[in-house]
């Protein structure tokens, strides 16, 4: 099967609750087959985006432009949207196939054509034999794929999914992730999902925007998003990270990769970080570094020689596969580092260990203010 | 973790209540408690219903079916029964066809305000006494009342139109007594519907005509079948609205009941007791399967 999947772009989105503004100026852009997912914690305006997206609600300014056609001023009946409800409304009182088949009849396709594709999606969605089946006899995860049939079925070239797996225990939840991404990819369906879930987002997007206070604060992918947060907020959101306050010593290009020399808290030298040239930033002296736990390293275990530091370990949690420890530093703040549970073993008891990070794997973020975002200086 | 805490003393709860399957053990406990009210139905409303069924089958000269044979052959008796349930569907019909669009919007109204409305209009007149609610109907429908000075004054009619005593009269303020019964089975009902469902429907492409007929209205017929019901039930038996704003032509089961009473014919008065009794109870059975039978497959 081909790519049914047209591009959605959204530009300059605002809504207004009264004096609230719940989205402002929000624009993202989804390419043909792309997964985009919209991630966010409550209030930040995320379901406010879909439902604007699938016609429920009107925004007050912007765009919404699939393939081409704005279709902001159009009824969510009239735009042709696949939507994956998050407690998945189903109807009760009809059965599987009557479920999936409704869509259908309401686009006036012939019997035996709706047979065809019904069968054809029944399969794909692997429910042989539950045709017959009323949704309340049917479990949670069946439910949801019976739902993903019905919003797929008629081949739409949009499918928003609203929190798909926050229904689903942990491991259906797993299972489903992997389903419904094999399905998407299958058909090539455009797809945005809002979710609160960073694990969900990260393992199945092409591309992450992250929302806050109604405005996004980074679109990328998830790797992007993972190492090269834009800002604070993002730094924060996604997994968990360390933020050293710094002061910018110099900063130079060096074979297509950005040099910037800063100094920290960590120790008296001043720490080296590289980030490739593309990463646009901003001039300023007063910055914070993201260094991820997982990114820092026992000086012990293996031997480096840029961006050491001191520290004695305070506190540490066994986590299985890694010791999660507290590090308190020179000028006695704490950082989190992962450690593995053998270098744990032999090195932890010490008063004081040396520490490093390699200066690829270190973010340099140019807003102290949380979550807000500065316009762009190009 | 306090709350838990503090929970589980012995066999009472923190607010000094008995935990449930404390009382459930002592089964001797849960049987007198059962009894209690057993027994209360057992002498008022079983011993005196026995009675009632002795009296239409025993006359002065004994065991007979006479009393049965009158009612269900004299056309009078006939055509009350008629009368009766005639009334009975119209009664429910119009209830049904006020309170349905009132209990939708109750329930899809997105403003709280809009829903109180809507049900304290409806709820409030139940609070008034039947009999108040009746006389005012009297006054309202009379010859040189409201409605037929409204009438008159617009120029739809020429001279006062007969209200009171009529069948439209009784049938008008049964249903302004039943309404209420109706409105809140439907309104319960439709608030177990998932207003997701419409949502839902509309992406996939449903006007939101075609989704209401499509979903709404479907999943809504456990609560039309109810709300009919118990209206339909209490409208058969009805006997103080016919009897003041009804005339002798528009008869109901009660009123000839009470008028064989009063004429020291108790025998042929328990007879059609029975009748309408056993009519109740075949509607209701139906009724229930019909509904039951939703419930089970469908919801």
């Amino acid at each position: 099967m081909s790519t049914i999947g047209q591009s959605i772009k959204i530009d300059k989105v605002s809504k207004f609750y009264g004096s609230f503004q719940a989205l402002d100026h929000v624009s993202l852009e989804a390419k043909p087959g792309e997964f985009l997912t919209i991630l966010g914690s409550s209030g930040s305006g995320k379901t406010t985006l879909l439902k604007i997206i699938a016609g429920f609600e009107a925004c007050n300014d912007g765009q919404i432009i699939i393939n081409d056609e704005d279709v902001a001023g159009k009824k969510s009946y009239e735009r042709n949207i696949g939507m994956l409800f998050q407690n998945y409304a189903l109807f009760p009182h009809m059965t599987v196939e009557e479920n999936i088949a409704y869509p259908l009849k309401l686009r006036k396709v012939p019997k035996d054509k709706i047979k065809e594709q019904v069968a054809y999606i029944i399969k794909l969605i692997k429910l042989e034999g539950m045709e017959k089946r009323y949704p309340k006899q049917l479990s949670g995860g069946q439910q949801q794929r019976v739902a993903l049939a019905r919003a797929i079925v008629y081949n739409p070239p949009l499918l928003l999914l609203d929190e798909p797996l926050g229904a689903l225990d942990k491991n259906l939840r797993q299972e489903m992730q992997f389903e419904i991404k094999r399905i998407q990819k299958e058909l090539g369906i455009t797809t945005i999902s809002v979710t609160h879930d960073q694990e969900e987002a990260l393992t199945m997007s092409d591309k992450i925007c992250i929302m806050n206070h109604g405005v996004i604060q980074q679109c990328s992918s998830p790797e992007e998003i993972y190492k090269q947060p834009k800002n604070q907020f993002v730094a924060e959101f996604i997994g968990s990270t360390n933020l050293v306050n710094g002061t910018v010593v110099s900063k130079k290009l060096e074979n297509d990769r950005i040099v910037t020399m800063v100094q920290t808290g960590l120790s008296k030298e001043p720490m080296r970080v590289e980030e490739p040239a593309s990463y646009r930033k901003y001039n300023l002296k007063d910055i914070i570094l993201a260094i991820r736990p997982e990114l820092i390293h026992l000086m012990k275990e293996r031997k480096g020689h840029t961006n050491s530091f001191k520290g004695k370990i305070i506190n540490s949690v066994y986590m299985g596969d890694y010791v999660r420890a507290q590090v308190m530093i020179a000028d006695g703040s704490t950082l989190n580092v992962k450690i593995s549970p053998e270098a744990f073993r032999q090195y932890g008891g010490e008063n004081e260990l040396e520490f490093f990070f390699n200066p690829d794997c270190v973010t340099t973020i140019y807003e102290r203010e949380k979550g807000v975002m500065l316009k762009t200086v190009d | 973790m306090p709350e838990k805490n503090r929970a589980v003393v012995g066999d009472i709860n923190a607010n000094g209540v008995p935990l449930a399957h404390k009382v459930a053990r002592v089964s001797k406990l849960k049987w007198i408690i059962l009894l209690v009210p057993l027994l209360f139905v057992l002498l008022t409303l079983i011993i005196s219903m026995l009675g009632i069924i002795k009296k239409s089958f025993i006359g002065a000269d004994g065991f007979t079916f006479e009393y049965y044979k009158k009612i269900f052959t004299e056309p009078l008796y006939i055509k009350v029964l008629f009368n009766t349930l005639k009334t009975g569907v119209i009664v429910t019909l119009s209830c049904l066809l006020l309170a349905y669009p009132a209990a939708y919007l109750s329930v899809r109204a997105k403003k709280p305000i809009v829903r109180r409305l809507i049900t304290g209009g409806i709820l409030i007149p139940y609070w008034i006494s039947m009999l108040v609610r009746i006389f005012a109907w009297q006054v309202i429908l009379q010859t040189n009342g409201v409605v037929n000075q409204l009438l008159m004054h617009f120029h739809i009619i020429k001279e006062p139109i007969q209200l009171l005593y009529t069948t439209t009269a009784v049938c008008i303020s049964m249903t302004h007594i039943l309404l209420p019964y109706m409105f809140l089975s439907l309104q319960s009902n439709m608030e177990g519907i998932d207003a997701n469902l419409s949502t839902a429907a509309a992406v996939m492409g449903a006007r939101p005509a075609r989704s209401f007929v499509n979903i709404f209205l479907p999943l809504s017929v456990p609560g039309i079948f109810s709300g009919s019901l118990m209206v339909f039930v209490l409208a058969l038996g009805f006997y103080i609205a016919p009897a003041l704003l009804g005339g002798a032509d528009n008869m109901m089961v009660s009123n000839l009941i009470e008028q064989n009473m009063n004429n020291f014919n108790a025998n042929l008065a328990a007879a059609m007791s029975l009748e309408l009794l056993v009519i109740v109870f075949i509607i209701i059975g139906l009724a229930f399967k019909f509904v039951g039978n939703i419930f089970v497959t469908k919801k």
